[in-house]
């Protein structure tokens, strides 16, 4: 009798195992390398784990005030812009020595569908997010690797925030 | 054996969460056992939500819940094509939930404000909170990002009177007074602005943002000494002593920083 409750429970812990680190690696917005677009010598420092931006973010490393300024003063507009509406993320990976890579572009419109932007405004923001320094992703006093983004709200081709 | 019988049938409620949903009632615990256990947004939280909506394709929160992890992670169009399964299951929550979601991630209050002013429609004579936040609260919040702030002050007017009516004066939302003391600031009001302050400052008096925003006002009325006292203690009070707003994944609305203390203090 013991040993089948024994066993009955077992088998349940089992089952009830908790997720493995390497869930992480092809989650939700997950950037696989592609050899058209990618620098092929980025590369991710841990092949068990990417961190989100946002799970190492604490009161006093934020830095989003100051990536906002930065990035709303070297936004300048262009007039084949003015059609322009909607919201453009840029997506990336930061590795843990603060070498980013895997940028990826992507537009929605006023509606959230998705929308294609002028190529030379997706480009603008795209040189604009690879030209800043992003902070090095720390976790336990450990650097580590992390995707991160950066949302540009435009307004007939006009930069109106950056989130 | 007392203590077996508790082993046995904790294990079997376990076992129940993780098998397949038997009746789409109880799927609230079979969503929270998978958020729990499963990475999310990983193939195998996805794999289970999807058999979840594919047995309960009429539970807005098994929509809403895989929606989520796309917001999290800056993926808005899919973000909103799940959001809008949740919407038409049961707006009633899920209006509020988008607009919510729409103001903080993309500061889209065109949008939010349209889901709000629908929630609104539906919701008749009660009042509706978004995350404890009453409604009418993040329509003013949606018309001063707008820049209508004529609108949004009889809209904060609005929500704060009749939260006092509904629930009494201490029931007034935790930052509420603070939303329409800095619309007050903006739009000239200094006294209307000092009111709300002192009276946020009664409700939450360890909140730095407040006497930031209080400072502001007292420079604005020639009271300088007042102003350096506030910010002086707006910064004791972020760094340690008190409180501020934050969290992770956005930006609060009237949201104050370090850095903006600190110019104020010439430093």
């Amino acid at each position: 009798m013991k040993v089948a409750f024994i066993a009955a429970i077992l088998s349940i812990l089992m089952t009830c195992k908790s997720y493995s680190q390497k869930d992480s690696i092809h989650s939700v917005g997950t950037i696989l390398f592609d050899p058209a677009l990618d620098d092929p010598s980025f590369r991710f420092c841990s092949d068990t784990y990417v961190f989100q931006g946002y799970e190492l973010r604490t009161k006093e490393n934020d830095t989003r005030q100051q990536i906002s300024e930065l990035l709303l003063k070297r936004f300048s507009f262009k007039e084949e812009w003015k059609n322009d509406t909607g919201f453009i993320t840029v997506r990336f990976a930061v590795n843990c020595f603060g070498i980013t890579g895997l940028f990826r572009v992507k537009g929605v419109n006023g509606q959230l569908e998705e929308e294609t932007f002028t190529a030379s405004l997706n480009k603008h923001l795209l040189e604009s997010v690879k030209a800043m320094k992003w902070p090095q992703g720390m976790y336990n006093l450990q650097a580590v690797d992390y995707y991160h983004y950066v949302i540009f709200k435009i307004e007939n081709g006009k930069l109106k925030a950056v989130m | 054996m007392s203590k077996w019988l508790i082993i046995f049938l904790t294990a079997c409620a376990q076992a129940v969460a993780q098998s397949p949903v038997k009746d789409c009632r109880t799927i609230s615990n079979t969503l929270d056992y998978i958020n729990e256990h499963y990475y999310w947004g990983s193939p195998r939280w996805l794999a289970k939500m999807d058999s979840v909506i594919n047995q309960c394709s009429e539970s807005a929160r098994a929509w809403g819940d895989k929606a989520m992890i796309y917001a999290l992670r800056g993926e808005f169009s899919r973000w909103n094509e799940l959001m809008k399964k949740a919407v038409a299951l049961d707006p009633g929550y899920y209006l509020g939930n988008r607009a919510w979601h729409r103001m903080r991630y993309l500061q889209d209050y065109a949008g939010a404000l349209y889901d709000l002013q629908k929630l609104d429609t539906i919701a008749g004579f009660y009042s509706r909170y978004v995350s404890d936040c009453h409604s009418h609260m993040l329509i003013a919040l949606c018309k001063e990002g707008l820049n209508d702030y004529q609108g949004a002050l009889e809209s904060y007017d609005f929500s704060i009177a009749k939260q006092i009516r509904e629930r009494g004066a201490e029931w007034v939302g935790i930052y509420d007074y603070l939303h329409r003391g800095v619309l007050r600031y903006k739009m000239g009001d200094w006294s209307g602005a000092l009111t709300d302050f002192n009276e946020q400052i009664k409700m939450y008096e360890k909140l730095a943002d407040v006497y930031y925003f209080r400072g502001l006002v007292y420079q604005k009325m020639n009271e300088s000494e007042l102003a350096h006292r506030d910010f002086l203690h707006a910064k004791e009070l972020m760094q340690g002593s008190g409180f501020t707003r934050w969290n992770p994944l956005t930006e609060e609305f009237h949201q104050v920083h370090l850095s903006d203390i600190e110019s104020k203090l010439g430093r």
